[in-house]
């Protein structure tokens, strides 16, 4: 089980919810049940192929990391969903 | 100096660090963004000083040269360096705005002022950088070169590579997959050695603190003339 964390712009995809609950073992869990019942937020955030768009970042347990459907998940889990934006 | 030092800053340098050099001197804002400047002037009646180092795009509307130029005409002084800083400073250099560090220099010397080459994704809260600069890939590449990691040409097609993607796409996993595809170098070294390479050639970052620094010295201990 996995916390999800959704960013504030695409919350009204996700029934208004700040963050869900998923039942999971590994990412590809999570984007399965994404894809299931929260279609249209899974298009906001993935391009062909389950790749991430350009402006979305995932955190996992506060730290950065890259897309990988092997990636392992523990009970505890905390995914942040970041849409971020042009600066520098 | 009682007039008001106001800073933009919040990617290249965190707030956190920028207080530490300038402590209760300036006064902190995240990235500019469009219509921040004139907001100041009038909160401010006195002209002071505006520190330009991030800043806003796409996402939002940028800094204009129109608003640099009337603050200045109010008697506002205007440093850059950076990112968005060093971009307007070589724009505005003329209309009195001053520039700063190498990649202000490296901007002005190659005459660029496309948006392109410093921008990167940053997380909205916190401002932390998620992608590397086209100029800040430039300089992690020359240091590459330099040290006779990887030759000129592969310098050459992992600059080319990485200027042909989306900039929120320029990020240090796809840099580390170009290096590993393309070098000689075991992904060993490349895995040990290529993190702390990017973090030590933090060009933005070193500019960023030299122009706080200078700010410092001249605003508090008033020994230097920028």
């Amino acid at each position: 089980m996995a916390k999800i964390i959704i960013p504030t712009p695409l919350r009204h995809l996700i029934h208004d919810h700040s963050e869900i609950i998923i039942e999971c073992n590994e990412l590809s869990d999570i984007i399965n049940t994404l894809k299931k019942d929260y279609p249209q937020f899974c298009n906001q955030i993935f391009s062909e192929n389950y790749k991430l768009k350009p402006f979305i970042r995932i955190y996992l347990n506060s730290e950065l990391i890259c897309i990988s459907n092997e990636l392992k998940l523990k009970s505890d889990d905390e995914i942040i969903i970041v849409c971020a934006l042009a600066g520098g | 100096m009682n007039n008001a030092i106001i800073v933009f800053t919040g990617t290249s340098i965190d707030l956190k660090s920028g207080k530490k050099i300038l402590g209760d001197l300036a006064l902190f804002f995240p990235p500019i963004k469009r219509g921040d400047i004139s907001e100041i002037t009038r909160k401010y009646g006195q002209p002071g000083v505006i520190v330009i180092i991030d800043g806003f795009y796409y996402n939002n509307l940028s800094v204009s040269l129109t608003e640099i130029r009337e603050a200045i005409k109010l008697g506002w002084k205007f440093y850059g360096a950076s990112s968005m800083g060093a971009l307007r400073a070589v724009e505005a250099n003329i209309i009195g705005m001053k520039g700063f560090g190498k990649v202000y220099r490296w901007l002005k010397l190659f005459n660029v002022c496309d948006d392109d080459e410093v921008a990167q994704v940053v997380n909205p809260q916190t401002c932390q950088p998620l992608s590397l600069s086209m100029i800040e890939i430039r300089y992690i590449v020359r240091h590459l070169r330099l040290n006779k990691l990887i030759t000129r040409q592969l310098s050459t097609v992992i600059l080319n590579k990485m200027k042909a993607l989306y900039f929120p796409e320029r990020t240090e996993p796809n840099l580390i997959r170009l290096l590993k595809e393309n070098s000689f170098l075991s992904s060993e070294f490349i895995n040990i050695n290529c993190k702390k390479i990017i973090q030590l050639n933090n060009i933005k970052n070193m500019d960023a603190v030299m122009l706080l620094e200078k700010i410092k010295k001249k605003y508090l201990y008033e020994c230097e003339t920028l």
